[in-house]
This record gives structure tokens, C-alpha cells and sequence, in this order.
């Protein structure tokens, strides 16, 4: 198990050494979640990997390493294809949770 | 804009989506590729979106797994709308009968433009072409543009060549106007000038050879005015021979007769008036109802035709013709004397000038009397100074 987590951190190590040469984002390289967020009235979730909580209050984005959770209110989905959620609502607050 | 246009054109669904597991049935539907857009949450477990027709086909089974139940609202895009139009018969069949017009009416020749004139008028050329068959409304397929060529040079002398081409329904008539050689004097034969008309010279100038008559002497038509035979005068036996160019001032005497009835029918409209309107179509008229035909006896017609124009260099071969016949009773009106002298004077004094163009009038004399046969008879006597000579070849 250490053997596994080790050989974790020197990818993601290798992976940030990479993205500094090529001066390209280091959460593209690695898969991470792209957040856009349009004042507190949209946010745009690109790379996710499904819904994992829907309510008007709360909506919580499965993406990789972490769960991204969305809080306000009158929350709700206006756009969804493989790779981008669309969100509309007021939007309190984003966080990331379960992460390393 | 272009995102809208391709959903447009594939054809998308507004779906009511319910369940109990909607999180879930979504996560299905992205990681298979099925996108929404336009959703709306109305409750929890309940919203709307819209998806393409594609993605439609596609969730069933998603829904099915997941538990929730899908159902269609509204239907937007060319396919449905094509669908919906399938049943309007009478727009397909609308649209097929203005195809069929267009293609018929292209058949035709609708416009003529003619090029190439110089000395003459596309007016003179578009009355030949038309003794030929070419005019506007006439089918292209019954022209045939080596026939017609052949045709109208033996019909005028005046063109060398013609090339008819077509451009749509517009017919394009070429022209080469035929170039006269100029004849240089000293290739022209020698002549004579003679006097076309009778009266006394008044003035007389000889260019060229010698001149046979003087001021004050009375000539006849024929009469010589300058010859192109010069003798020598040191030897009788040297002839030369000139082309003789003279013309002589004469004064001339000239009556004229005209005779009008004391009594004049005017016609009078008398109130009634009858429409009859035509549709033109090139050189056809077609008349716009049923038109009784009856005899009038007098009527004053008025004639007004509408072009559809385009702009003002392009006039559609389309019209609408509106007659308007007033009908006319005949009323019995006597003649002035003196307005009638007047007009009788002026009248023949301009058509008897119009054909002697360059006269001068020296003095006139007009007398209107009433002859016994019922009628005004009006004389004019004129006194004109005309130019005459004509060169005559000799022999």
C-alpha cells in the first residue's frame, strides 16, 4: 500500500515538472476538474465525472481526486454532455472535498 | 448561433424527466454521450430538458436502469417541421406549379436588345426581326437563328451581317451596318445641272461649269441652269467636260385648295363609359373577364397601359391595359368664319412648307368663300423663293 502511494506522488510529482517545461496547466496534464465560475449566478464544470448529489441547495460533481460540492440556492443543471455541467442558481459557495 | 443552427437542423425534443435516481440517470446519459441543454429543475425528482433526436433514441435504456421515466413535451427542428409540411399538399403543390411557370415562362424571349447600330435604329432593326418572327413572347425553340439571318438579308440591303444569341430569356441581335464607299469626284461621271421646278431666278451661283441662264430669267422643270461642257474658246475643237455644280433662287406660285362643310358634327360625351381591362403578356392580350362585344357608333377611346418595370433601363414584357370608351353622341355645330380662316390659313401654309423644306415665303394670300354646294373654300395663294439644281449625267 505505501509502494502504491509512493509511486503516486512521484507521478504527480513528474506530472508537475512536466506541465512547469511545457508551461501548460498542471490540472489539465493530470485530469483534474476545470471550474468557471460567472460571478455567483453560473459555474461551469468541465472534466467531471457525474452528479453524485442534485438539489436545489446543494449539488455535489464528482471529478477526479475530489468531489466538488456547490452550495446556494435555487440551484439547478441547465446543461450537461460528457465533459462540462453547466449550473445556474445563487451560488453561496464552492468546495472541494475528499482531497488528498 | 451555429450550435443553435445544427440542433435546428438535427431536430431536438423537450423531455419531462422523472425518478427517483435522476443524479443517476444524468451520470448514464453524460458518460454515453448524451448531452441536455435548457434543463429545469421543477422538483427533485423532476425536470426538464431538451435533447437531440439522436440522444432521445439513445437514454431509453438509461431510464429504464435507473427507474426514472422520460416523456416527450415538445418537438423543434427541420425534421419534425419537414414532417409537418409533408402535409401541406397545397403548398408542395404551390410551389410545384410556380417551378413549373418559371420553367415554362423561361422558355420564352422576353427582352430583345439590339447592339451594333450606328447609322440606324434599333428601331428599324427590331421591325425587321419581327417580320422575321422574332418578337417579344415568341418561343425560343421555334427560332432558329441561321434561318432568320438568311432571311433578313434578303429583306434589306441596309446590314452585312447579323448574329442573334440568347441570354436567359433575352434575345441579343447583332448587327453590321453595311459601309458605302465614298465616290471621289473626279471618279464621278460628268454632268449637267438642271432646274427642277418653274419660276423666275433670283439669285444663281454656278461652282463649277458654265452657266447658261442669268437673274430674272424664267425657267421650267428641266430647263438647263449650268453645263459641264467647256469649249475651248482659241479652239472649238477642244471639249472638255466638267461635272457641273450649281443651284439657282427662283421664285415660285403655288395654290392651294381646301374645302370644309358649313355644317360640323362634334361628338359629345354623353355620360356613359365602359371598362374592359387586358392583361399583356409580351405581344398577346388577354382580356381580364368576359367582354361583350356590341357595335358603338361613336365613342372616344382612352388607352392606358401599366408596365412592370424594375428600374428604369429594365421594363418586364408584363402589362395591364385599361381601355375606357366614352360613349359619344353626335351633335350638329356651325363654323365661325373668321376662327375657321385662321386655322384653314395656318394649316395649309404649314403642309405646303413641310413639303417644300428650305422655301421662303415671300407673300401668301388667303380668301374663304362659301361655294354652292353648301361648303367653306378656302385658297391660298403663296409666293415662295425655293433652290433648285440638279446635277443630271450627260448623254
Amino acid at each position: 500500500m505505501k509502494t502504491i502511494q509512493r509511486q503516486s506522488a512521484g507521478l504527480k510529482a513528474r506530472i508537475r515538472a512536466a506541465a512547469e517545461q511545457l508551461d501548460v496547466p498542471e490540472g489539465m496534464l493530470r485530469g483534474l476538474p476545470q471550474l468557471t465560475l460567472d460571478g455567483d449566478g453560473q459555474l461551469l464544470v468541465e472534466r467531471h465525472l457525474g452528479i453524485v448529489e442534485y438539489g436545489t441547495q446543494r449539488i455535489r460533481i464528482a471529478a477526479k481526486e475530489m468531489t466538488i460540492e456547490v452550495l446556494g440556492s435555487d440551484l439547478h443543471l441547465t446543461a450537461m454532455d460528457r465533459d462540462s455541467i453547466r449550473i445556474r442558481g445563487r451560488i453561496a459557495s464552492v468546495a472541494y472535498l475528499d482531497r488528498e | 448561433m451555429l450550435m443553435k443552427l445544427r440542433n435546428w437542423l438535427r431536430g431536438s425534443l423537450q423531455v419531462d424527466i422523472r425518478g427517483a435516481a435522476v443524479e443517476r440517470f444524468l451520470n448514464l446519459c453524460a458518460l454515453h454521450g448524451v448531452a441536455f441543454w435548457k434543463m429545469e429543475t421543477l422538483d427533485v425528482d423532476h425536470f426538464t430538458a431538451w435533447v437531440s433526436v439522436g440522444g432521445y433514441t439513445a437514454l431509453h435504456p438509461y431510464a429504464r436502469k435507473t427507474g426514472c421515466r422520460v416523456r416527450v413535451v415538445a418537438k423543434r427542428g427541420a425534421p419534425f417541421a419537414a414532417r409537418k409540411a409533408t402535409r401541406r399538399w397545397a403548398l408542395w403543390a404551390g410551389l410545384l406549379a410556380c417551378a413549373l411557370t418559371v420553367a415554362w415562362l423561361s422558355g420564352f424571349v422576353w427582352t430583345i436588345r439590339v447592339e451594333g447600330c450606328e447609322t440606324t435604329t434599333p428601331e428599324e432593326v427590331l421591325a425587321l426581326m419581327k417580320q422575321v418572327g422574332l418578337e417579344t413572347g415568341v418561343r425560343r425553340q421555334e427560332l432558329d437563328g441561321r434561318d432568320m439571318r438568311n432571311q433578313l438579308l434578303t429583306i434589306t440591303d441596309k446590314y452585312s451581317y447579323f448574329t442573334l444569341n440568347f441570354k436567359g430569356t433575352q434575345a441579343i441581335v447583332q448587327v453590321w451596318e453595311k459601309e458605302h464607299p465614298v465616290e471621289k469626284p473626279e471618279d464621278l461621271p460628268p454632268c449637267n445641272v438642271v432646274s427642277e421646278l418653274a419660276g423666275v431666278i433670283t439669285a444663281l451661283r454656278v461652282r463649277t461649269g458654265k452657266a447658261l441662264v442669268r437673274v430674272g430669267d424664267t425657267l421650267q422643270p428641266g430647263d438647263l441652269i449650268a453645263s459641264g461642257v467647256i469649249v475651248n474658246e482659241n479652239d472649238e475643237t477642244q471639249v472638255t467636260l466638267l461635272r457641273a455644280d450649281a443651284e439657282a433662287d427662283i421664285r415660285t406660285w403655288y395654290t392651294v385648295q381646301t374645302a370644309v362643310p358649313c355644317e360640323l358634327q362634334l361628338l359629345e360625351p354623353d355620360g356613359r363609359v365602359e371598362e374592359r381591362r387586358y392583361f399583356l403578356l409580351g405581344e398577346r392580350i388577354f382580356p381580364l373577364g368576359i367582354i361583350e362585344k356590341r357595335p358603338v357608333p361613336w365613342y372616344d377611346k382612352q388607352i392606358k397601359t401599366h408596365y412592370l418595370t424594375l428600374h428604369e433601363d429594365f421594363r418586364w414584357p408584363v402589362a395591364l391595359e385599361r381601355h375606357r370608351t366614352l360613349l359619344c353622341e353626335t351633335k350638329e355645330a356651325s363654323v365661325d368664319r373668321d376662327a375657321l380662316a385662321e386655322i384653314l390659313e395656318n394649316r395649309m401654309l404649314e403642309r405646303l412648307l413641310a413639303q417644300k423644306p428650305g422655301a421662303q415665303v415671300q407673300q401668301s394670300d388667303f380668301t374663304l368663300e362659301q361655294s354652292p354646294q353648301g361648303a367653306w373654300l378656302g385658297v391660298l395663294k403663296v409666293e415662295l423663293v425655293e433652290t433648285t439644281g440638279r446635277q443630271v449625267p450627260m448623254g
